[in-house]
């Protein structure tokens, strides 16, 4: 196991310096200049100015330095947010974000087990099919249309929960909600089939003849069986989880990372643009290396080859 | 790992007292907390190295300058009390105010103006905006590193009260650029303790305006503004606290207004057309004209200049702005936006009443007619040209709408190229496009803000329109003319007749911003250059 584990981090460590040197290379093909104030620089002056940034040396002289920095955990300072550090501006940013991520997961994920659960036991009836349609909605209504409803009806006309802002709990329930659908929508739906399959098998029938109660064979032997592969789903949802967020924070004006990963690539803010891209890639191959390893350790089949 | 950790919990904590403090002190005082929203997030309190406007309104509300424009849009004398000027216009000696002082209590003199400019104009700091300074003594030689000697800069301390300031060449333009945050005064003690971190943070910054920045984390989405006791005007600051939210969705703060948590918020023009008709509805002017420029160099017709006429009379710019960019725009008869600046021969908007009657109007038939000669002079039988423009959804319409204009032109064929806002200005400058939208701001309150970018060496004139009579209008408003407003004003209205009469370039519509702002709100102060608010006489009973 911890001969894997390692064996994971050491790929982690090269697929980031692929990512890092692919992401440098195409920012720099972005035409433009980091300089926020360009349009109304003439040619001369931005490059006066580009030069104090070291922005006039050969590409490849970047790239090394930038490498070396980046090793030295120095991630350079935004241009957009003048002298600030990349490593601070991630650092203030990433909280909500992480925070609206790990709550949207987890609603999503437990809701949805619960309503598959009660589909799948409930097959074919009416229960079953709205359940369904939920579902199928979840999926394919992109979550800031859910946003916006969300907002102007529980918001602004019923006056239930704030609107936008991030100043307390309160704030991050309907967030949690818009962003939570999806994977609710997904593990639903995974939940159901995999449950349905599961109480068709021989040994939920021997424990029916065993004759234990229909709710002990329910939660002690179906839903059990089911959750495990679940597991392998929960990687995907966090990518979805990330590239979502990224609106939704918009629209509840939440000050995470994810607006602001995207107005660093408009406002050609390099390191920025390499920070979060670091962080995101980061955050990205350590969720999954988690679930590999949570799957290997609670499905006894699964054993990771050391 | 455990740093970040850290950061996290500090911001919650700051974040959770920052809520808790909201809903203690609403009706303690008698001028309530005025509730403001902005549309892009504060990037810097650093007035040498500030780059938008946001930054610029900021630094406004906690700074001060020479000059200030005052509820009516004059620039009058702020942070100086008087000023004697040479009779060649090239000296300027300012007497300050007596007792100022920063935020911190510290004196406030002539030697932090001093080191404020200099610093701005140091190559070392990287400023975007020390272009202002040229004009003023060695202002371009200290940025273009030629001069190494930061004093050698037109500004010197005759004593702690006393400013001289000195000109290359005289600048009509100055009352109105001291009043911009890039001249505001910097405290070179704090300035030098904060390092690299001065201005990146509510405690890295110090006050010499009527409010001081609090609860700024430098990437913060919010920040608040509170009275500065040590301000010299401190008697006229009514109030108390402002509250600044970063609201990027217009829907977003159509919503928080609605429910009483917001004082003002930007409208789409959907919103626009439901809020028109109430009380609380403003547009507000921003001096910026959206323009189309021909590409002479690569579309040989557009050194014609009828075909230039006929691509301006062919555009219905009423419709346009009505039905398209419904509460932003109106329709642009100048180069130069109006609400920037009155001409002193007429006493009216210098947009105004520079404008010539019948153009940059709309008139097809005389569109077709002028077109029609036009190609024959040049030679061409056809007219297929890319317009490009912005990616945005509104840029789009627009382009779509300027689109649909020429299509009724007999032989002229319009697609249209859209891309990121960067890229946009980056093909620009290298002239590699056929015609393309752009917008310009004004700097200062000046028509050559605008009129001195399509002269014939501007590197801004991306049209590459030449005009001798036009070049040399200009020369004479910026050198012989230059003490004599009158006869100045004269050259200015003359240049920017040629400009609109030969089409050198095709204005399309003066940008302003359509907002909602409760009617509880008063003397609230909005400016067309530099800073776009100032709260400094504003109050919400």
């Amino acid at each position: 196991m911890f001969k894997y584990v390692m064996k994971r981090l050491g790929i982690i460590v090269f697929t980031l310096i692929l990512i890092i040197s692919a992401t440098f290379f195409l920012m720099k093909l972005m035409p433009g200049s980091p300089l926020a104030n360009a349009e109304r620089l003439s040619g001369d002056q931005q490059r006066l100015i580009e030069a104090q940034y070291g922005l006039d040396k050969p590409l490849l002289v970047q790239y090394w330095n930038y490498l070396v920095n980046a090793l030295h955990l120095d991630f350079g300072t935004s241009f957009q947010f003048q002298g600030q550090p990349v490593s601070t501006l991630i650092a203030q940013r990433i909280g909500p974000s992480a925070q609206l991520g790990i709550q949207a997961i987890v609603f999503g994920v437990i809701a949805g087990i619960g309503l598959g659960a009660a589909a799948a036991v409930r097959r074919n009836t009416k229960t079953d099919t709205a359940l369904s349609i939920l579902a199928v909605l979840g999926i394919s209504v992109p979550s800031f249309v859910v946003a916006a409803l969300l907002q102007y009806y529980i918001g602004l006309k019923l006056d239930w929960l704030p609107i936008a802002g991030w100043e307390g709990f309160a704030y991050t329930i309907l967030p949690t909600i818009a962003l939570g659908l999806q994977p609710l929508a997904i593990s639903a739906r995974f939940i159901r089939t995999e449950m349905v399959e599961v109480m068709g098998s021989d040994y939920i029938e021997l424990a029916r003849a065993k004759g234990l109660s229909r709710s002990e064979i329910v939660w002690k032997h179906a839903l059990r069986n089911s959750l495990i592969p679940l597991v392998t789903l929960i990687g995907p949802m966090a990518v979805n989880l990330m590239t979502g967020s990224i609106v939704i924070e918009q629209i509840f004006t939440i000050p995470g990372i994810g607006s602001q990963f995207v107005n660093s690539i408009l406002t050609n803010d390099y390191p920025v643009i390499m920070g979060t891209t670091i962080v995101y890639s980061m955050m990205l191959m350590v969720v999954l290396l988690i679930t590999d390893v949570v799957y290997g350790l609670i499905d006894p089949r699964i054993r990771l080859a050391d | 790992m455990k740093k970040l950790t850290k950061n996290i919990a500090l911001l919650s904590a700051g974040l959770a007292t920052a809520g808790a403090l909201g809903t203690v002190s609403a009706d303690a005082a008698k001028y309530k907390t005025i509730r403001w929203s902005q549309s892009d997030i504060l990037s810097s309190m650093d007035p040498s190295k500030t780059t938008t406007n946001i930054d610029f309104t900021a630094i406004t509300a906690t700074g001060d300058g020479l000059y200030r424009a005052n509820q009516k849009g004059d620039f009058v004398l702020s942070a100086a009390d008087s000023v004697e000027e040479s009779e060649d216009g090239l000296t300027n000696t300012f007497k300050l105010k007596p007792d100022l002082k920063w935020s911190n209590g510290d004196p406030l003199t002539a030697h932090d103006f001093v080191y404020g400019w200099q610093r701005t104009n140091d190559p070392k700091t990287a400023s975007q905006y020390a272009y202002l300074y040229s004009g003023i003594n060695n202002a371009d030689a200290i940025q273009k590193g030629d001069e190494k000697d930061l004093s050698k800069l037109g500004v010197k301390a005759l004593d702690d009260q006393t400013l001289q300031v000195e000109l290359e060449k005289p600048m009509p333009q100055l009352k109105s650029i001291l009043a911009n945050a890039p001249f505001f005064p910097q405290n070179e003690k704090f300035v030098k303790h904060a390092g690299k971190k001065y201005g990146t943070a509510a405690k890295y910054t110090l006050s010499s305006g009527p409010y001081k920045m609090k609860k700024w984390s430098g990437s913060s989405d919010t920040y608040t503004l509170v009275k500065n006791k040590n301000y010299y005007d401190a008697d006229v600051v009514k109030t108390p606290k402002i509250k600044m939210a970063t609201v990027k969705e217009q829907n977003t703060g159509y919503n928080l207004y609605k429910s009483n948590k917001l004082d003002y918020t930007t409208l789409s023009p959907e919103q626009v057309k439901k809020a028109k008709n109430t009380k609380a509805y403003r547009t507000i002017p921003e001096a910026t004209t959206a323009y189309l420029q021909l590409n002479e160099k690569k579309v040989k017709a557009f050194k014609n200049t009828k075909v230039r006429q006929a691509f301006s009379y062919a555009i219905d710019r009423e419709t346009f702005a009505d039905k398209i960019l419904t509460g932003s725009a109106t329709p642009a008869k100048t180069f130069t936006a109006t609400k920037l600046v009155k001409d002193p021969n007429t006493g009216k908007d210098f947009a105004k009443s520079a404008a010539v009657k019948g153009v940059n109007t709309y008139n097809l038939k005389k569109a077709q007619k002028l077109l029609k000669q036009g190609m024959k002079e040049a030679g061409v039988k056809k007219i297929k040209v890319q317009m490009l423009t912005d990616d945005t959804s509104g840029a789009k319409r627009s382009a779509q709408f300027v689109q649909s204009q020429y299509e009724k032109l007999d032989g002229v064929k319009v697609t249209i190229k859209t891309v990121p806002f960067k890229q946009r200005i980056n093909l620009s400058e290298k002239r590699d496009f056929d015609m393309v939208v752009s917008l310009w701001g004004a700097d200062y309150a000046d028509p050559s803000t605008f009129l001195d970018l399509y002269k014939s060496d501007s590197s801004f004139n991306e049209g590459g329109w030449k005009n001798e009579e036009y070049d040399q209008l200009l020369d004479d408003a910026a050198n012989k003319n230059v003490n004599d407003p009158k006869a100045r004003f004269k050259d200015l209205t003359k240049a920017e007749q040629i400009l609109d009469k030969e089409a050198g370039l095709v204005p399309l519509y003066y940008r302003s911003q359509a907002a909602l702002q409760r009617t509880s709100i008063k003397h609230m102060v909005t400016n067309t250059s530099g800073a776009s608010f100032d709260w400094k006489w504003a109050y919400k009973k």
